[in-house]
């Protein structure tokens, strides 16, 4: 019965994460809304600093939804986080810090990313080839992010690079989501 | 007391399920025929085997095949929403014995099916939907229906058919999609999509490695949206297509016949802005490293 109650809580949190960041459908309004409210930011540059700002936090949140979901496999995958995103988090913190506006919505995501640490058990019955793809597309992913960091070190208020980082965040998200799902579904098939 | 008679009763008391326990154990023979409405949904969930659905003419289900030797029990049950095959096998076991289960359904049923491993086949459906979702297994429909949720994370999934809504994923399968028409999303981290397409009013398309290669025509006032990172992308128009087009990519080629690909003027990169006619539709395609192509035919 526990089991069950907590795939149903499973199930509706992650029915609520975002299925996509994009400036057309920003998934994070809460954070928008009191960057708004602070309002101290300067006008100049306004935009590309929401931009990073946003990566920031997806950043923050991958890493650890990522390092809750592996972390428990002795070869586990490897994690991302030293990104641009952190990076920028890393300068920022030489002018100021993260803003701390952001501390309620990150604390918000990362709740709902510590139900992916039931994910670790799954690894358990599934054929090695299929591991191998899962680590192959999580590689894919983390190549990719390295690539795009090196290009964003470049041009970091590229708005085109930021958009294209957002929306990887948004795969990283979504490839955690279809493995929450994998093991919704594994333990639902097994009694 | 005959199925039969079970599944009338369950439609006049509404809402009850009656179970038919097919195999209490492993390795035993499943051969059972339920009726059920003509547009009813067919809901399977089997770990790993096989699953297959191919139609009749009859107002009935009828499931046959053979338990894994892993299996704890077989569920078969009928409400007024349709019926329900649910495998159960234990726990904790590295290697599942698989259970094969063949299907014959009303050719408008719908059918919602879901595994873990299990290759799962569809074929000759026309009714409302047809959503099946498996991690490692093959997806492989041939069938027209109303609409179609795919969903794999390493298998290959295959669609032939009509449809006019379409929603595919994968992680690392290809995906191949021949027929589909009207809204259409396909999505994938490293595995190739390949799209052969009618008239399509909104598409989305995304790939991280995977290359995305897609043939079909956007409708007047249509929207297209294609994004890669590494992956290439190469789509094909009719050489009649009409759209506002805009491309860019940070260092990958544009090659184009609709207007002419150029290097961003304030950053890196190649872009391209064209408008042919004025019906209100618009292209993007947009890559990281990957290469664009936009061909007319």
């Amino acid at each position: 019965m526990n089991d069950r109650m907590s795939e149903k809580e499973l199930t509706g949190r992650l029915a609520r994460l975002p299925r996509e960041i994009s400036p057309e459908h920003d998934p994070w309004p809460k954070i928008s809304a009191r960057i708004e409210q602070a309002g101290s930011a300067a006008t100049r540059g306004h935009s590309e600093r929401g931009w990073w700002v946003r990566a920031v936090a997806a950043a923050a949140v991958i890493a650890i939804a990522a390092g809750l979901l592996f972390s428990m496999q002795p070869n586990g995958l490897s994690v991302p986080g030293q990104g641009p995103a952190q990076k920028a988090l890393d300068t920022d913190s030489g002018q100021g810090g993260l803003p701390g506006i952001l501390a309620g919505s990150e604390a918000e995501y990362l709740a709902a990313f510590r139900e992916f640490i039931p994910l670790g058990h799954s690894r358990a019955v599934l054929p090695l080839q299929t591991i191998e793809k899962i680590e192959m597309g999580w590689a894919d992913l983390l190549n990719t992010e390295t690539a795009l960091s090196a290009a964003l070190e470049e041009h970091p208020n590229d708005p085109f690079l930021n958009q294209r980082m957002l929306e990887l965040r948004a795969r990283q998200l979504g490839f955690l989501k279809q493995l929450a799902t994998l093991d919704s579904s594994n333990r639902r098939m097994t009694i | 007391m005959n199925t039969h008679v079970k599944a009338n009763i369950a439609a006049s008391m509404c809402l009850i399920a009656l179970l038919f326990p097919v195999a209490g154990s492993c390795g035993e023979e499943i051969d059972q025929t339920i009726e059920m409405s003509a547009s009813g949904l067919v809901q399977v969930e089997n770990l790993a085997g096989t699953i297959e659905f191919s139609t009749w003419d009859r107002d009935e289900v009828q499931v046959r095949g053979e338990a894994g030797e892993d299996v704890e029990e077989v569920e078969i049950s009928s409400s007024t929403k349709g019926v329900q095959i649910r495998v159960r096998n234990a726990k904790n076991k590295r290697r599942v014995d698989g259970t094969d289960l063949h299907l014959r359904i009303p050719e408008k049923a719908s059918i919602e099916a879901e595994s873990v491993s299990a290759d799962i086949s569809v074929s000759g459906s026309s009714g409302d939907s047809v959503m099946l979702n498996t991690v490692s297994g093959d997806l492989e429909v041939e069938a027209s229906p109303e609409r179609i949720e795919l969903a794999s994370v390493s298998g290959d999934i295959e669609f032939d058919g009509q449809v006019m809504r379409t929603a595919v994923e994968s992680v690392s399968g290809d995906i191949t999609v021949v027929g589909a028409a009207g809204e259409v999303n396909v999505s994938t981290v490293s595995g190739d999509v390949s799209l052969e397409a009618g008239d399509v009013s909104r598409g989305r398309f995304e790939s991280v490695s995977g290359e995305l290669t897609l043939e079909l025509a956007l409708e007047d006032g249509g929207r297209l949206n294609c994004d890669s990172m590494s992956g290439d992308l190469n789509l094909s128009l009719p050489a009649s297509q009409k759209a506002d087009f805009g491309a860019q990519s940070y260092s990958g080629d544009i090659n184009t016949d609709f207007g002419r690909a150029v290097s961003v003027s304030r950053g890196p990169g190649t872009m391209l802005e064209h408008r042919e006619g004025d019906n209100g539709a618009q292209i993007r395609l947009e890559t990281f490293s990957g290469d664009i192509s936009i061909r007319s035919q």
